[in-house]
């Protein structure tokens, strides 16, 4: 069962009581209210950029929250909750890609969606760049890359999330930043010869 | 690919999401990102990721976009967890439930089998009207009744001790599943 599954009208219908209904959660809803202000934006930036998809994403952020209040945590540390949220749903975007047929998992399905009144030059070049460029890229590396540049996320809280060992994640983030750049280069030349013929050469 | 590295590489990333990196206080790693070819790496890949962060919080202003209140997020997540502790709460209800049905069933089967003679006795009278002239016994018109006919006085225990046996031994065995169920849930 999925929780995107639960319609609006289900929960108008239901006539249980705020304190009747509420279940055995390890956070109040108050505190989930502040931790899902602080969370909810870098999640779904997260997770729509490694699966290429926003309504995916949509999906995968209400299911993430969901699992994570459901889960027993082992502390009340507002990094390990964030990690340990950003674990279900990294969990939960592999489990996506398990489904799909093996030549998709390593292409996301929609990067190159802009909006559409923000088609800029510079925008569309550079969502396309790197929308393009993480298309390219291995899920792993894509989630690498993305916790450690646009997270900051240290290595060990890397670790974490990915389940990998934290020594690990030097190698790994230094050889995908290393395909990322020789990506993006490749992608920038062929878009400077395509804007200036004159390049070509 | 040999793995360089530098210890200030988090520095970097730190000083660029803060915001440091563009003022005066960012100057120090700035110089030194100028002179460490790992650094300067690391900028370029951070400057590109945050710039793609930076989009995506647009994408999710615009129109039709966003993300559901904290409010609906927590009260979905309470009807799904209600609906998986009733779920979770029934099971054990249905299998035995299950296991009652298939219980039944074999006792009626059974029941059949054994009593087949005297079943098939009532049927034969009751299908044949006084006025009519009578069918034969149906073992003699019935494959599946002779073979019924030849089972049942081979039937070892006949007996009411049998029959109160049988449906003991059913009856302990359906709660002995049922206390297994309920036991496994708490």
């Amino acid at each position: 069962m999925f929780i995107r599954d639960i319609t609006v009208a289900e929960l108008e219908s239901s006539k249980v009581g705020a304190e009747a209904a509420e279940q055995a959660f390890h956070m109040d809803e108050q505190t989930f209210r502040v931790f899902y202000e602080s969370t909810a934006r870098p999640l779904w930036a997260y997770l729509s950029r490694i699966l290429g998809s926003a309504t995916l994403a949509d999906d995968l952020v209400q299911e993430s929250y969901f699992r994570f209040l459901r889960a027993t945590l082992k502390s009340e540390d507002a990094a390990y909750q964030k990690a340990y949220l950003f674990r279900t749903a990294t969990n939960l975007a592999r489990d996506h890609w398990r489904r799909l047929p093996h030549q998709e998992q390593g292409e996301a399905a929609d990067l190159e969606q802009v909006p559409a009144d923000d088609r800029t030059a510079e925008h569309v070049q550079q969502r396309s760049d790197l929308g393009r460029v993480l298309g390219r890229l291995k899920p792993r590396e894509r989630e690498l890359l993305w916790l450690a540049y646009a997270e900051g996320s240290s290595h060990k809280e890397i670790a974490e999330v990915l389940g990998i060992r934290a020594g690990s994640v030097r190698l790994l983030l230094f050889r995908a930043r290393q395909k990322l750049l020789k990506l993006l280069r490749r992608s920038r030349l062929a878009f400077k010869t395509e804007v200036d013929p004159s390049r070509r050469s | 690919m040999k793995l360089s590295q530098c210890d200030r590489e988090q520095e970097v990333v730190d000083a660029l999401r803060s915001g440091r990196w563009a003022t005066v206080w960012g100057e120090e790693i700035r110089q030194h990102a100028a002179i460490c070819a790992v650094c300067a790496e690391v900028a370029f890949a951070a400057q590109e990721f945050q710039r793609g962060e930076e989009l995506a919080r647009t994408e999710l202003q615009q129109p039709g976009a966003g993300l559901p209140s904290a409010g609906l997020v927590w009260w979905k997540a309470q009807l799904a967890a209600r609906r998986a502790a009733e779920q979770r709460a029934a099971q054990p209800m249905v299998l035995v439930e299950r296991a009652a049905y298939a219980l039944g069933t074999a006792a009626a089967l059974g029941l059949g089998v054994w009593q087949w003679p005297r079943i098939a006795g009532w049927l034969h009278r009751a299908q044949t009207p006084a006025f009519l002239p009578r069918f034969a016994a149906m073992s003699e018109y019935s494959s599946s009744g002779a073979w019924l006919h030849r089972l049942a006085p081979a039937w070892p225990c006949q007996t009411p001790a049998f029959l109160l046996a049988a449906s003991a031994a059913a009856f302990l065995t359906l709660m002995v599943f049922a206390v297994f169920i309920v036991w496994r849930e708490d």
